[in-house]
């Protein structure tokens, strides 16, 4: 049941990135609906044994969102240029006239619901995992399902207005060394 | 550091957006970053504290042991609680760990039945408890004291039918014998020459007189032979199931045996092989007592026979008991023991344990040829073979024939 309820929680985020995907440039390359296919991947890991949400999958459709990030990436309008200075114009003024339609969008609600979901799978996951034995201890895991649920739609509700910039207010600099501390933190607890 | 399957997932999650983010120098991507790491930080704490512990039976092997335990346990997270029973306990209804989801306060108790399956003393005074974090990330341990120590002694195959035969000495068994050692009664024994400590009345004048030498009449001393029970717990000794092997079965036998000649007004010694332990003989309820503490604690050991003979060999010249050997003899090989008392006029007798041995058929043979070998070496002696497999009440009553 648990993991019935991990494959719906998969199947809820594809058709989330999917349908994000369908407003960012990346349907000029694809078309957006071909994407769906991406539903059945799920049903065939957990068909295998596996994670129906495992970590391959949630980087494609991260990818996927990130279409339109791209678009508000510094890094991306400096390798227009560097096509440009190579030679290739028109490849370059193509891409820029395609992304820069939506520079000034954001799309993190998308990316939190996926981030959220893809987290809630990772805990439910490993709850499937230990419910057998907690439930030979005389433990259910259903208060534990609804506390992940109360605190995911939480998470998802105040988060992106929390974090969004003009709320935050915190210079670029100072988020930037959070990353850093973070990005130390997590290489002690991973080793 | 170990770091759990979900934390590991999450934190993984965390940095490849991070990373992403960095790369493509996106805002949202480095700011949705954060999300996994809110769900290890969702703050988790639990308190946990034994309000009740009751518990019933248990003494003896085989008797069933039933514990309640009741926790109280406020906070938020997942508790297990486990109580920790040793390898020589077999759960037979209930569970000794227990979980639950905890929010707010709560109470877990802990009821189950088990039987302990070997003697000892145990210290069942931990209760494990794990806090959790509720989505698996965290988890801390913490032992929780409470007052609960088991002394397990073997059960006492009391003697229902004994056949007491008198006439020619049959066995060497004492019930019937009169003791070395002991207050001395009105039968006059014999004549003899003085040695300090002898009362002064007990002088015998005339034969002082006649001999020139200081005599004294010796009399017959009340209270019966003396029993010294050897228990051999050598390694070998070990061979067999946890719950019946050699050593369980030499141990019910000896304490037994104790129980049997103590409660017949025997003084009753006891010396375990292999620990080189020395019981001095005494009469009575307490000496059975103490005779069954000692065989409660024993475990396997090392020391050869004629160690312990060597250790003992005073004690016996002065009581003369009957000495009772229970060992494996194809491992301990009795004979220089067995002669070196049939030297001092001191009677043996061996029980000497058997089992259905598995292996190779050959092997079998020539085992079961090395034990008759050894056996023979010791017909000075009064031998019992007995099978492990079979009840000991049955060769308790053979014994005491």
């Amino acid at each position: 049941m648990i993991r019935i309820l991990n494959l719906l929680i998969a199947e809820i985020a594809v058709i989330i990135a999917v349908e994000m995907t369908k407003s960012s440039p990346l349907p000029m390359f694809v078309p957006a609906n071909y994407l769906y296919v991406l539903t059945v991947i799920p049903i065939i890991l957990l068909l295998f044994g596996r994670n129906p949400f495992d970590f391959p999958l949630f980087a494609v459709l991260v990818m996927l969102l990130s279409s339109k990030v791209l678009a508000n990436s510094e890094i991306f309008y400096s390798s227009l240029d560097a096509i440009y200075f190579l030679g290739y114009k028109n490849l370059a003024e193509y891409l820029e006239t395609i992304f820069s339609v939506y520079k000034s969008t954001s799309d993190i609600m998308g990316l939190s619901a996926l981030v959220v979901l893809y987290s809630v799978s990772q805990i439910i996951w490993v709850m499937a995992k230990k419910s057998k034995d907690l439930k030979r201890l005389g433990m259910n895991v259903n208060y534990q399902i609804a506390v992940l649920g109360i605190t995911a739609l939480a998470i998802y509700l105040f988060y992106p207005a929390l974090i969004a910039p003009q709320s935050l207010e915190i210079p670029l600099l100072f988020l930037g060394l959070i990353g850093v501390v973070l990005v130390i933190l997590a290489m002690y607890l991973l080793t | 550091m170990k770091v759990r399957e979900v934390t590991s997932a999450l934190i993984k999650t965390s940095l490849f957006l991070l990373g992403f983010g960095i790369v493509t120098t996106s805002f949202e991507l480095i700011a949705v970053s954060a999300i996994p790491l809110i769900f290890l930080a969702i703050p988790y704490g639990i308190s946990a504290k034994v309000r009740d512990v009751r518990y019933s039976g248990g003494q003896y092997v085989g008797e069933t042991f039933e514990v309640e335990i009741k926790l109280d346990v406020v906070g938020f997270g997942i508790l297990k609680a486990m109580h920790k029973l040793p390898d020589h306990f077999e759960l037979i209804d209930g569970s000794n760990a227990v979980a639950g989801f905890v929010l707010g306060k709560s109470e877990f108790v802990i009821r189950y039945r088990a039987n302990p399956t070997k003697r000892g003393v145990y210290r069942l005074d931990k209760v494990v408890a794990e806090f959790e974090h509720p989505f698996f990330a965290w988890k801390s341990v913490k032992e929780l004291e409470i007052d609960l120590e088991l002394e397990v002694k073997q059960k006492l195959r009391r003697i229902t039918k004994v056949e007491a035969i008198r006439g020619i000495a049959r066995s060497p068994m004492p019930d019937i014998d009169v003791s070395r050692i002991g207050v001395p009664g009105t039968d006059f024994r014999e004549v003899r020459e003085y040695v300090a400590g002898d009362p002064v009345r007990f002088i015998n004048w005339k034969a002082t007189a006649r001999s020139g030498k200081l005599m004294v009449n010796q009399y017959e001393v009340e209270g019966k032979k003396a029993v010294w029970i050897f228990v051999d717990t050598n390694a070998y000794m070990t061979y067999g199931e946890s719950i019946r092997n050699f050593l369980e079965v030499a141990i019910e036998i000896a304490n037994s045996l104790a129980y049997y000649f103590t409660s017949r007004g025997h003084k009753v010694g006891l010396y375990v092989i292999g620990h080189s332990m020395n019981l001095y003989p005494d009469v009575g309820k307490r000496q059975f007592r103490r005779i069954s503490d000692k065989l409660t604690m024993i475990e396997a050991g090392n020391e050869s026979l004629e160690h312990a003979l060597e250790n003992s060999k005073k004690l016996l010249a002065i009581y003369k008991p009957l000495v009772i050997l229970i060992t494996r003899v194809e491992y301990s090989k009795p004979a220089k023991f067995v002669s070196e008392l049939i030297k001092m006029k001191i009677p043996v007798q061996i029980i000497a344990l058997k089992s259905k041995m598995d292996g190779d058929e050959f092997a079998l043979r020539l085992f079961e040829l090395l034990r008759r070998s050894a056996l023979r070496s010791v017909r000075k002696a009064r031998v019992m073979e007995w099978n492990i497999e079979k009840p000991v009440r049955n060769l308790i009553v053979e014994v005491a024939r």
